[in-house]
């Protein structure tokens, strides 16, 4: 028994033995610090690389957008009243006399109307949030919100108020 | 104490004492001499000062046809260190000169100078601007050939092992020549895109739409200039963060805004082809024909002579070298003449002073105030009814109708059809006319004679359009407009047409609408079109000298409309000193006839037979 208690005492107070709990208290923390620093890391870096992204697709969007109006010219180039007079020649059109028209009545036929260049843009409302909570509230949030559930049954548990 | 502790210890030591000197360093750049350059520095590089220019806005014709666009052009230059270093970079620009030179017509070492002699110029450029405006084939000639130099050496022989980063590009990364041009950089040239003005229908209503200069970037003449602001856009100086962290400050600038004009292209088309013949025809020094809706006052078409291709503006000296005239329909007033007595005969009907069967008895000369009006044959035509006085355009008898007007009532009633006032048409340069009031310095009582039959007043086309639409539209004048449209953050907005005034009721507009009808069927006028019913008035008007009506020169012009009972649309013509004859009836009317037939058949408008035909079933 003595020797079982003399082999306990020499344990606890082994030099060793400090020296791990200082080490094993120490690592945990740095862990934790690394943990919590991965973390932050990951969450930077994702959101550089993401901001990178919308930087690079905005200026897609400007090239893109520099492309249709260069398109957009080209076509009118090649529909130009010119252009298109220069092509009725070649394909034999003549113009139209007088005695050739025939004109027809035709009921409930809306003549042609000027162009509309922009359709009228209403804001879509969203269908509701994307995210659910449990992506940005914090564990206050969470606490709070649980709280709050709970207080209808402890109200009742107290027999009610007037 | 063990070897090993103090070894630990030291160690220990000297961990410490590298994290204190990092913590002693961070907190000590902070303060020390130049910190704030170093903060400055790195500022500046987190941020980017930048020009952003709003896309200029479009403008449409009325069914959408692109009337003034943006494409694409590059901008040329040589990023310095990328030509190497030593004898490299002097064979580079060797290859680089003789490059620009053939492609470009640009002269490299010329360049280098003039940046080295620019104020405040660095000794050798780190970027030498070399041409803009380059056209896409243009700029893309020189990059396949700067790419094919650039992997041969001085002598001619291929470099080995090497390949020309542009064909790599193209063929292995599927990109389009335009990426690929911007991205790879042959030689050290940089093409660099800007949208630049660009006009698909070259010089048609070239005077209406105007240009955008490429040395100011602005507006200049009709649309372009007057709605610059709107077209253009507010351009911003802002700063763009290099952090991606802060891509949501990243600000952004709504393009300008777009028009839609009241025009119809294929009318300005065919009217501007009236127009060519008219001046071959006449031998006229200019012509204008503008065509407008009556009722809406929507200008559908103005031809006017010189015209200039707006992508290439810079030869409008050439095309007139003598003539800085822009839009003859807006800012060049003339006497207008005869065709001006409508207005007087409107003015009569609506006081009551005549009906078109008041007998008027022409001896061939009237004097009021010191004046002798006489006719334009010299001749005296007898009993005439107004619609006679008309018809033969009788001077003498438009003046006694003005006398018995009375001033007060005839410049009251001028100035209701808006003589001496700008329309307000949204075109750069409008000019108010000249319409001399009683009271004013050189205001004379025989001009009241005078003005009656367009003598000693001076008028636009707009204006005279605007005045004659309230005979057209049971007396309702409207504003002659061109824009049906404005298109800015993806809402059109569509001013309504506006009425500028009821000068005269509606009864009197439709006696003298009938009145003129009857005036150019009894007349056989050449403006007549076969199958319709027109209204319109001639007008010859000599050419004021300094010395009085003694050029001999005349202005010759016609305004009419149709169908008559139900006007689609008004022709104004005006010839400036026509050669083959004087006589508005004889060179404009027919000009007149010509540009409706095509009219109605452009607008779909059903002969009178068929149209009445159609509206009694």
């Amino acid at each position: 028994m003595h020797n079982a208690q003399s082999f306990i005492q020499a344990y606890s107070q082994a030099p060793w033995r400090k020296q791990r709990l200082y080490i094993f208290t120490f690592m945990l923390i740095l862990v934790g610090v690394a943990a919590v620093a991965g973390v932050y890391l990951y969450v930077t870096a994702k959101a550089a690389s993401t901001g990178r992204d919308i930087q690079e697709l905005q200026w897609t969007i400007k090239s893109l957008e520099q492309k249709n109006a260069n398109m957009e010219a080209q076509v009118a180039y090649l529909m130009s009243a010119d252009i298109m007079k220069q092509r009725a020649q070649i394909l034999d059109a003549q113009p139209i006399q007088p005695e050739e028209v025939v004109y027809l009545a035709v009921s409930g036929l809306n003549p042609r109307q000027p162009v509309k260049v922009a359709v009228d843009i209403k804001p879509t409302p969203l269908p509701g949030p994307i995210l659910t909570p449990e992506y940005s509230q914090s564990l206050l949030d969470w606490l709070a919100v649980k709280l709050k559930e709970l207080q209808p049954l402890y109200s009742l548990a107290g027999g009610g108020q007037p | 104490m063990s070897f090993n502790d103090n070894r630990y210890r030291l160690m220990a030591t000297m961990f410490v004492a590298i994290g204190l000197a990092i913590v002693i360093q961070i907190f000590r750049i902070q303060f020390i001499k130049g910190a704030d350059v170093i903060i400055g520095t790195t500022n500046a590089y987190a941020w980017r000062l930048d020009y952003l220019q709003p896309k200029r806005g479009l403008i449409y014709d009325r069914w959408g046809h692109l009337l003034a666009g943006n494409m694409t052009l590059y901008a040329v230059s040589v990023q310095m260190n990328l030509l190497g270093e030593g004898d490299k970079k002097d064979q580079n620009i060797n290859k680089l000169a003789g490059l620009v030179r053939e492609v470009l017509k640009v002269d490299y070492y010329q360049k280098l100078d003039e940046f080295k002699k620019a104020p405040n110029a660095p000794e050798e450029p780190t970027d030498l601007p070399l041409a803009d405006y380059i056209p896409f084939d243009q700029a893309k000639r020189l990059f396949d050939l700067a790419g094919i130099m650039e992997d041969t050496d001085i002598n001619g022989s291929k470099t080995k092992g090497k390949k020309s980063d542009s064909t790599d590009k193209t063929s292995q990364d599927g990109q389009s020549e335009e990426d690929t041009l911007e991205n790879a950089k042959p030689l050290g040239l940089v093409f660099k895109p800007h949208l630049v003005r660009t006009y698909p229908e070259k010089a048609l209503a070239s005077n209406v739409i105007g240009f955008v200069s490429r040395d100011d970037k602005k507006g200049h003449w009709g649309v372009e200039e007057k709605f610059e602001i709107l077209l253009a856009g507010t351009p911003k100086k802002v700063l763009i963060p290099r952090d991606p962290n802060l891509v949501e400050k990243m600000p952004t600038v709504p393009d300008g805004a777009s028009l839609v004009l009241t025009f119809d292209r294929e009318i300005q088309a065919n009217v501007e082809a009236s127009l060519d013949k008219a001046l071959k025809d006449s031998g006229a020094a200019s012509a204008t024909i503008l065509v407008m809706d009556p009722k809406t006052g929507e200008i559908l078409a103005i031809a006017t002579n010189p015209q200039v291709d707006l992508n290439e503006y810079w030869r409008f000296a050439d095309v007139a070298p003598e003539d800085p005239t822009i839009n003859r329909a807006v800012d060049q007033i003339y006497e207008p003449g005869s065709v001006f007595k409508i207005f007087t005969m409107a003015t009569a009907l609506d006081i009551g002073k005549v009906t078109p069967e008041t007998v008027f008895t022409d001896t061939g000369s009237f004097e009021y105030a010191g004046a002798t009006i006489h006719n334009w044959n010299g001749g005296a035509w007898g009993p005439q009814t107004m619609i006679g006085c008309m018809q033969h355009s009788l001077n003498v008898c438009l003046a006694w109708v003005g006398s018995q007007i009375g001033e007060e009532t005839f410049y009251k009633y001028m100035q209701g059809f808006g003589f001496g006032h700008p329309t307000g048409i949204e075109l750069a340069g409008e000019v108010p006319g000249i319409l001399r009031l009683p009271g004013d310095e050189k205001w004379h009582p025989s001009n009241l004679v005078t003005n009656s039959f367009g003598q000693g007043v001076s008028v636009t086309p707009v204006q005279f359009v605007m005045g004659a639409s309230a005979i057209a539209n049971d007396g309702k004048m409207v504003t002659p407009h061109i824009i049906r449209a404005i298109i800015q953050n993806g809402h059109q907005y569509e001013p309504p047409p506006q009425i500028a005034g009821t000068p005269i009721s509606a009864k009197t507009a439709h006696t003298l609408a009938q009145l003129l009808t009857i005036s150019l069927v009894e007349e056989s006028s050449l403006a007549l079109v076969p199958g319709y019913t027109v209204a319109g008035k001639t007008g010859t008007a000599e050419i004021p000298t300094p010395y009085g009506y003694t050029s001999g020169e005349t202005n010759a012009s016609f305004i009419g409309w149709g169908p008559s009972d139900d006007p689609k649309f008004m022709v104004f013509v005006w010839l400036e000193k026509p050669k083959s004859a004087i006589w508005g009836s004889i060179v404009a009317a027919p000009v007149f006839s010509e540009v409706a037939q095509k009219l109605v058949k452009l607008m779909n408008i059903p002969p009178d037979e068929v149209r009445l035909k159609m509206s009694k079933q």
